[in-house]
């Protein structure tokens, strides 16, 4: 009888991702909204959104919506941040 | 290392890598054989799931499926299930990571169901048959084994449902009066296929006095329109499984498969403003919300017709899809 374990799982890859260089200071940033879907994660962007524009005079350059919650960001959406925007800002989650 | 075959099955679950239920330990000819019914190389790549950084290859669908228990001649529907399952249309992350706990339900057409013996007669939905439960089972071992889908982990269910350890039918293609599921679906009615489809929901519904096809699809129609569901608020795709007596009310009818569904469609629906006082749909209730419907899909073609089930009995199902919008999953057909 063959008594070894095979092992079924598949070992994840870890993926390196460098966080994107923090802005030296906040006002007049471009900012970019990307909301996943879900109920609500467009206002509390937008609600967010008003209170750096009071305190530190940001701009909006514009929201995008996700396919879905479960969806990554599309390459063109993640151009559009880089061409428009200074930071962007992404709901998440429930 | 264990010398005992209930030490090995013990030591599968000290590595985290049943389901709760026993596995059936692999073994290098158990897993070769397995191989070489699907025609596969060991670390041949079957597919992937970029979103989460996962290369599927052949030896661990393999691995996965002898531990569910599968004969090796069930491997090429698995290897088309686990295509279906990596389609971006499907966005597995999406349904397997959800805390709506969605099933993957397996759809089987074509020779292949009949020539392996996939039950699509009584009871198929339920336990009992070998190809049923050991090929679903196959593909929720995968998922929680080699695609990182752990309870916990990368499975956030609330709740989940007996439909997550194994879901795996065929359609009865010979009691069917109209063109089969895969057929509809763009393929030869020779060729078999998988069509795999995350479900939220399975509601059995009982008619056992309608004789005639409106009042049995009215019922049907307001077991997929309840206001519970995902479905009212997403109207994505909508299965009903037709059954037994059931289907030979609406085969005496002379009814048409679109027929069916344009009826189903027309009653599936609740009003804005019932939505609004359960709270699925935000706001308060507004002049013309009464009179304003919203359907639980948003064509009649949407709801998906599959002839399967006992022929004895007044019951059909319902499997309403997971998804809290429309562009968040759509069900995939492979050519086997």
């Amino acid at each position: 009888m063959d008594l070894t374990l095979f092992d079924p799982t598949i070992p994840v890859q870890p993926e390196s991702i460098d966080y994107a260089p923090r802005p030296k200071r906040l006002n007049n940033l471009k900012v970019m909204l990307v909301e996943n879907s879900k109920y609500n994660s467009k206002t509390i962007l937008l609600k967010l959104f008003q209170h750096l524009e009071s305190r530190f005079q940001m701009q909006l350059a514009g929201v995008i919506r996700k396919q879905s919650a479960g969806h990554a960001i599309t390459d063109p959406d993640i151009e559009a941040c880089i061409k428009t925007a200074d930071i962007a800002i992404a709901g998440i989650g429930d | 290392m264990p010398q005992d075959p209930a030490d090995l099955i013990e030591a599968y679950y000290q590595k985290g890598w049943t389901d709760g239920f026993p596995v059936v330990p692999p073994s290098a000819k158990s897993l070769s054989a397995m191989l070489a019914a699907g025609g596969l190389q060991q670390d041949q790549v079957i597919s992937d799931i970029p979103t989460r950084n996962l290369v599927i290859t052949a030896d661990k669908i393999a691995l996965n499926a002898v531990m569910a228990g599968c004969l090796p001649e069930y491997m090429p529907i698995i290897i088309s299930a686990v295509r279906g399952l990596c389609h971006p249309d499907f966005n597995y992350h999406g349904m397997a990571t959800s805390t709506g706990g969605a099933a993957l339900a397996i759809i089987v057409n074509g020779p292949i169901a009949e020539e392996i013996g996939i039950n699509s007669e009584e009871n198929l939905f339920g336990p009992g048959n070998r190809a049923n439960m050991t090929i679903g089972r196959a593909l929720r071992l995968l998922m929680m084994n080699s695609l990182n889908t752990k309870p916990g982990a990368l499975d956030r269910s609330t709740i989940g449902h007996p439909g997550k350890i194994s879901f795996c039918f065929a359609e009865n293609e010979k009691q069917s009066p109209w063109e089969p599921f895969h057929v509809e679906r763009g393929f030869a009615r020779e060729e078999s296929t998988t069509t795999v489809f995350a479900t939220q929901d399975i509601i059995q519904a009982y008619n056992q006095l309608a004789q005639t096809p409106e009042p049995l699809l009215a019922g049907l129609a307001d077991a997929i329109a309840n206001m519970g569901s995902m479905n009212i608020i997403s109207q994505q795709d909508v299965v009903v499984v037709l059954a037994g007596e059931h289907l030979k009310v609406i085969i005496k009818a002379g009814w048409s498969k679109e027929e069916v569904k344009q009826y189903l469609f027309d009653h599936a629906k609740q009003t804005v403003a019932d939505l609004k006082r359960v709270k699925r749909i935000a706001g308060s209730v507004e002049p013309g919300d009464e009179t304003t419907w919203r359907h639980v899909v948003q064509q009649p073609e949407d709801i998906k017709i599959v002839c399967a089930g006992g022929a004895v009995g007044t019951f059909s199902a319902c499997l309403l899809s997971w998804g809290g919008s429309r562009s968040a999953t759509s069900m995939v057909t492979t050519k086997i």
